[in-house]
């Protein structure tokens, strides 16, 4: 039993699914540090303060052609139909 | 009271590669679409480490996306500094074990010594994030989706050119499955 707690709690998708109910409101801290540990619970309440900051205050860019020249680019296969 | 400033920061390396993305693309086209290095490089003062620049170099060798976007990072250089931290006499002559990746740890080193705003990284994935957090003291600890996000709430790009950035780097950059960045979309709305 334990051995499938602790194997659920390290798969991504277990993660993904506590990150997204506790930014949500529907779990507390306490019971994310339960479920996922420690470690991740912490990451997941620094990004939930992230994502409720106000905007930081950024000054506009400029329009330069900061390359020197000419970009690289490459063609992607996996951009489009994604 | 005001809103905390992003004038001056540290980037580490996957930050200023996922930033190069959509450029790289030749898909992507930036001379009517937001190229958010060139935001970043023109808005923010930007320093790096040099263990940055030769993980760069090193991204150099291969025939991707990730390759041709650290090309352009390198090619931008007028547009950034580079600093030694151990060069420094109000820093440590050597490394600091942080369990952090020599990159990552140089950059925080400076972040901490030059007292920038902010430090730039890609790792709000990983288990490093919180660390990374706990040993910067003043800066604070910036995801790059954020940094996206906030452009477009300053009014430089519009909340659609933000989450087209978003959406477009995000398959080159495992961001797909990231609660986190899902909700950075969902500000974006």
């Amino acid at each position: 039993m334990r051995e499938y707690i602790e194997d659920t709690a390290d798969s991504e998708t277990f993660q993904e699914l506590v990150a997204t109910k506790y930014y949500d409101d529907q779990l507390d801290f306490e019971t994310a540090k339960q479920l996922v540990g420690a470690e991740t619970a912490q990451r997941l309440r620094l990004l939930r303060s992230d994502l409720a900051d106000e905007p930081l205050d950024i000054a506009a860019p400029d329009d330069v052609n900061i390359y020197d020249g000419d970009a690289t680019t490459v063609v992607t296969d996996d951009v489009d139909d994604r | 009271m005001s809103r905390p400033r992003l004038r001056t920061v540290v980037a580490d390396t996957s930050t200023l590669v996922s930033l190069a993305v959509p450029r790289a693309d030749e898909a992507y086209d930036t001379t009517t679409a937001p190229d958010p290095l060139q935001y970043l490089l023109t808005a923010c003062e930007v320093a790096v480490p040099p263990e940055v620049i030769s993980e760069l170099r090193d991204l150099t060798q291969y025939q991707d996306i990730h390759s041709a976007a650290a090309t352009n990072v390198l090619a931008a250089q007028d547009y950034y500094t580079v600093e030694d931290p151990y060069a420094r006499s109000d820093t440590a002559e050597a490394r600091p074990t942080f369990g952090l990746d020599d990159g990552e740890t140089d950059g925080i080193v400076l972040a901490n010594a030059l007292g920038v705003d902010g430090f730039l990284t890609d790792e709000f994935g990983g288990t490093n994030f919180a660390l990374i957090h706990a040993v910067l003291q003043r800066p604070r600890i910036v995801p790059t989706p954020r940094l996206i996000c906030d452009y477009a709430r300053n009014g430089h790009m519009t909340h659609s050119e933000a989450r087209s950035l978003i959406t477009n780097i995000s398959p080159h950059r495992s961001w797909d499955n990231s609660p986190y960045v899902s909700q950075v979309l969902s500000l974006l709305d």
